[in-house]
């Protein structure tokens, strides 16, 4: 939040020496050992100062200085006059553990994640950015509205209820959001939102906002009312809200394990490993539930093509390799000539194939195989993949393939969804995934497609 | 020229000192300086070790050229895989089609050309991020339009146009966190496209001759139209010449647009207008930007009649954007600078006026020849 007290003014003649000022700065010049009458003794504001009259011109920075044992932001402002300049400071905020600015990058990420399309402007609200996302509606240019007033692209409307948000906006530099306009070239309606981009004084100097289609965000607010388990675009929220970021950690630990910069202690390189490890795991969580709330929706489906059952659990038996021959375990491939032809979606089976095969590699024992089998069983193709490992009773058969079920409650890999999504991925393309096991006896998953002749 | 490359004392035009010649021949190494940096940059991306590249640059950078190189892949795709299933190789089109990308099996080539793919890849990003990182200024009457918006508003039969280009090519290529694709200038995109190509090629089986040539056809076709498709391309780099052009055309003062430029962080604008006034390439301006260890920038903008208020406020901005040029270094210089003519700066800057083409292979041949 910024002071919006009135700007601390003081004057510095062409020595360096600090010949006039108001209360506050004249504390902190104190504080910093200085006095009137004598060379401005806050560091950074001195080399300021000095830079400026070198230079010439007026110069405005964030400087951070050191209170007692705070530290303050402020904005400071040199203007050379008369020989000297003129100093003035503002928007005083004590710094606290996270950063302004990183607040105000999230606060833009999230008013992107409010709308398909995304707008900015600059201080006199001009159109200085326009991107139309997917679904650009009839009579919508977005290229022509470049550089003219927003108020030529949006009629807003008065709400009865909340004013004009956006010029509450405006004025106190706040975000804002449900703001209703409609769009001047077809008279569709939107919902607007924007962040406002203020100057390092505190100066309005732009928005960065977003527009939604009124019935695309009303359609959205139904479907959610009506008790799906996660609204609409969760998925889509969440990826760009957390990919990013974590793609980010993982990129950089892993190039700190690879010592890239130079020699490091090993046990720095190993925490990295486990921050990139860590960054997988996470990375994985979020694709899982990504696709939880995916197969949930009502509206669910699968495009079916023809794929090759043989083809797709050699691909996913080559993603494996590494994990596999990590933890000493052999995956049985088929051989290169045989086929299982089938019908379904490629990426979709590859992703359960991934999940049995990978189920497979974690619980087998250390030197052992896991065996990959194709079958015909009437008008189903099949996939078995068969484990070594211990075995899962009978009356667990059900329970593995339920909604964040875990039957070793000590094992903490994986967000317990893979079954229950792979199973729901089977189903949704015409198969199933059975399961045939005992203790002691390991575990046969069988991935059962309709198979195409 | 040559008495002015030099660099020892000699008397120009009413006996300007040793400091100016000094900063005059500052701008010879230029371009060797700008070659080091282009062997660095493949390294650089690979594996990530340069000093400039905080980790955040890094990641854009990489997403970047990977972004990149994708979006060729998926124009040759785009035309391989309906030719192939027009003539009936439905196999083949599938696997075109599912084939995982080869992004990343041609970026971690060491190539000269590659090379030259990664250099210009971590030169647009790292003018884009320049750019947004230019403190945001707020004008002083707010219902002043920025610079851009002014002059696409404006109504003006060719000036409007430039501007709304220069707008739209900055909105399609900014994600606003640097990480989106790079339009690659015509020498340096096609040895692309057909690495691309052929790394598809190589990545699928094909069974028997008839599929391997059908094979080898849609990809050239692919290749073929990626390139010509582009060679019409407007990226931000060349809205922005056109714009400086067009301003200049229409009696504009390119002084006073450059310093406005700077002011609504319009970086590309800046080069382009700087560029353009001094007749050179926009990669030649973008250089000197990134030649942090040389005065070459402060030259040019002297070579452009710049006055010294617009030199500083210009190199203060970059400076507080991160453009590790030394600021209290110029502004010990500054007056040195002033009392250089602008006849005798571009003279200074003349070589920069060969296209690039040719600088960079001389360069390339003999990388320690003390020319210019």
């Amino acid at each position: 939040m910024l002071d919006r007290m009135p700007p601390v003014v003081g004057r510095i003649d062409s020595e360096g020496k600090l010949t006039e000022a108001d209360q506050r700065l004249e504390e902190l010049n104190r504080r910093a050992g200085g006095a009137i009458g004598e060379p401005l003794a806050v560091p950074e504001l001195a080399r300021l100062v000095r830079l400026a009259m070198r230079l010439g011109i007026a110069l405005s920075r964030q400087v951070v200085v050191g209170e007692d044992e705070a530290e303050l932001e402020l904005w400071a402002s040199v203007e050379p006059a008369d020989g000297g300049v003129t100093l003035e400071l503002g928007g005083w905020t004590e710094i606290r553990d996270w950063s302004s600015v990183a607040a105000a990058t999230r606060d833009a990420d999230f008013a992107a994640m409010a709308g398909d399309w995304h707008w900015e402007t600059d201080a006199s609200l001009h159109i200085t950015r326009l991107t139309a996302g997917a679904g650009k509606p009839e009579g919508f240019q977005p290229e022509a509205m470049l550089g003219h007033p927003l108020t030529d692209l949006f009629r807003l409307s008065d709400d009865p209820e909340h004013g004009f948000p956006i010029l509450a906006a405006v004025t106190s530099g706040e975000e804002f959001a449900g703001q209703r306009a409609e769009i001047r070239a077809n008279g569709r309606a939107v919902y607007l939102s924007a962040v406002t981009r203020t100057d390092g004084s505190g100066r309005f100097s732009g928005l960065v906002g977003a527009a939604e289609l009124v019935e695309d965000a009303d359609k959205k607010a139904a479907q959610s009312s009506e008790g799906a388990a996660f609204p609409v675009d969760f998925g889509r929220r969440l990826d760009k809200a957390l990919r990013d970021p974590l793609s980010r950690i993982i990129a950089n630990a892993d190039s700190i394990h690879a010592q890239t910069e130079g020699p490091l202690r090993d046990d720095y390189a190993s925490y990295a490993a486990d921050i990139a490890s860590a960054g997988r795991h996470l990375l994985g969580l979020v694709s899982d539930l990504e696709d939880l709330q995916l197969v949930e929706r009502e509206d669910f489906e699968i495009s079916p093509e023809a794929i090759d059952l043989a083809d797709i659990a050699r691909r996913a038996a080559g993603l494996l390799g590494v994990r596999a021959s990590q933890g000493d375990v052999r995956i049985d491939r088929l051989s290169e000539r045989e086929t299982m032809p089938a019908t379904g979606e490629f990426r979709r089976a590859l992703q359960v194939l991934v999940n049995l095969i990978g189920n497979a590699v974690r619980y087998s024992p250390k030197g052992g195989t896991v065996w990959l089998r194709l079958e015909r069983e009437g008008d189903m193709a099949c996939v078995i993949v068969a484990d070594q490992g211990k075995g899962i009773a009978p009356e667990n058969h059900e329970r593995i393939f339920g909604k964040f079920e875990r039957l070793d409650p000590g094992e903490t890999e994986g967000s317990g969804l893979g079954l229950y999504i792979s199973r729901q991925l089977a189903r949704a393309m015409g198969g199933d995934i059975t399961v045939d096991s005992a203790p002691g006896e390991g575990a046969r998953f069988i991935l059962m497609l309709p198979a195409r002749d | 020229m040559n008495s002015l490359m030099s660099g020892r004392d000699v008397d120009m035009h009413g006996g300007a000192a040793k400091g100016a010649n000094r900063l005059l021949a500052s701008v010879a190494a230029l371009t060797a300086r700008a070659r080091g940096r282009e062997m660095a940059a493949l390294r650089t991306v690979l594996r990530g070790d340069s000093a400039w590249l905080d980790d955040r640059r890094r990641w854009a950078v990489g997403m970047a050229l990977r972004a990149t190189v994708v979006a060729v892949e998926e124009e040759i795709r785009a035309v391989a895989v309906p030719q192939l299933l027009s003539i009936g190789e439905e196999t083949l089109a599938e696997r075109v089609e599912t084939l995982p990308t080869v992004a990343d099996r041609v970026i971690s080539e060491d190539s000269e050309s590659n090379r030259r793919v990664a250099a210009e890849v971590v030169a647009v990003t790292r003018l884009r991020l320049l750019g947004s990182a230019i403190p945001p200024q707020a004008p002083e009457h707010h219902d002043q339009p920025s610079l851009l918006a002014r002059l696409a508003e404006r109504d003006h039969m060719m000036v409007t146009p430039a501007a709304m280009a220069l707008l739209k090519a900055e909105a399609d290529a900014d994600n606003g966190d640097g990480s989106g694709p790079v339009i690659l200038p015509e020498p340096i995109r096609g040895p692309l496209v057909w690495r691309v190509a052929a790394a598809i090629r190589l990545a699928i089986r094909s069974s028997g001759k008839m599929e391997a040539d059908a094979l080898d056809l849609a990809l050239c076709d692919g290749a073929r139209r990626s390139i010509d498709n582009h060679s019409e391309d407007i990226d931000a780099e060349e809205a922005a010449m056109r714009l400086a052009a067009t301003l200049e055309a229409a009696g504009e003062s390119l002084v006073e647009m450059i310093d406005q430029s700077l002011a609504d962080r319009r970086i590309s604008l800046f080069t382009a207008l700087l560029a353009w006034a001094l007749r050179v390439e926009f990669s030649a301006i973008r250089d000197l930007i990134f030649d942090d260890m040389g005065n070459g920038l402060w030259v040019a903008m002297r070579a452009a009649d710049l006055p010294r208020d617009m030199i500083a406020r210009a190199a203060f901005l970059l400076s507080e954007a991160g453009s590790r040029h030394d600021i209290e270094a110029l502004a010990d210089t500054l007056d040195t600078l002033m009392e250089i003519a602008p006849d005798d700066a571009r003279a200074a800057l003349a070589h920069l006026t060969l296209d690039s083409e040719y600088r960079h292979a001389l360069r390339a041949l003999a990388p320690k020849w003390v020319g210019w």
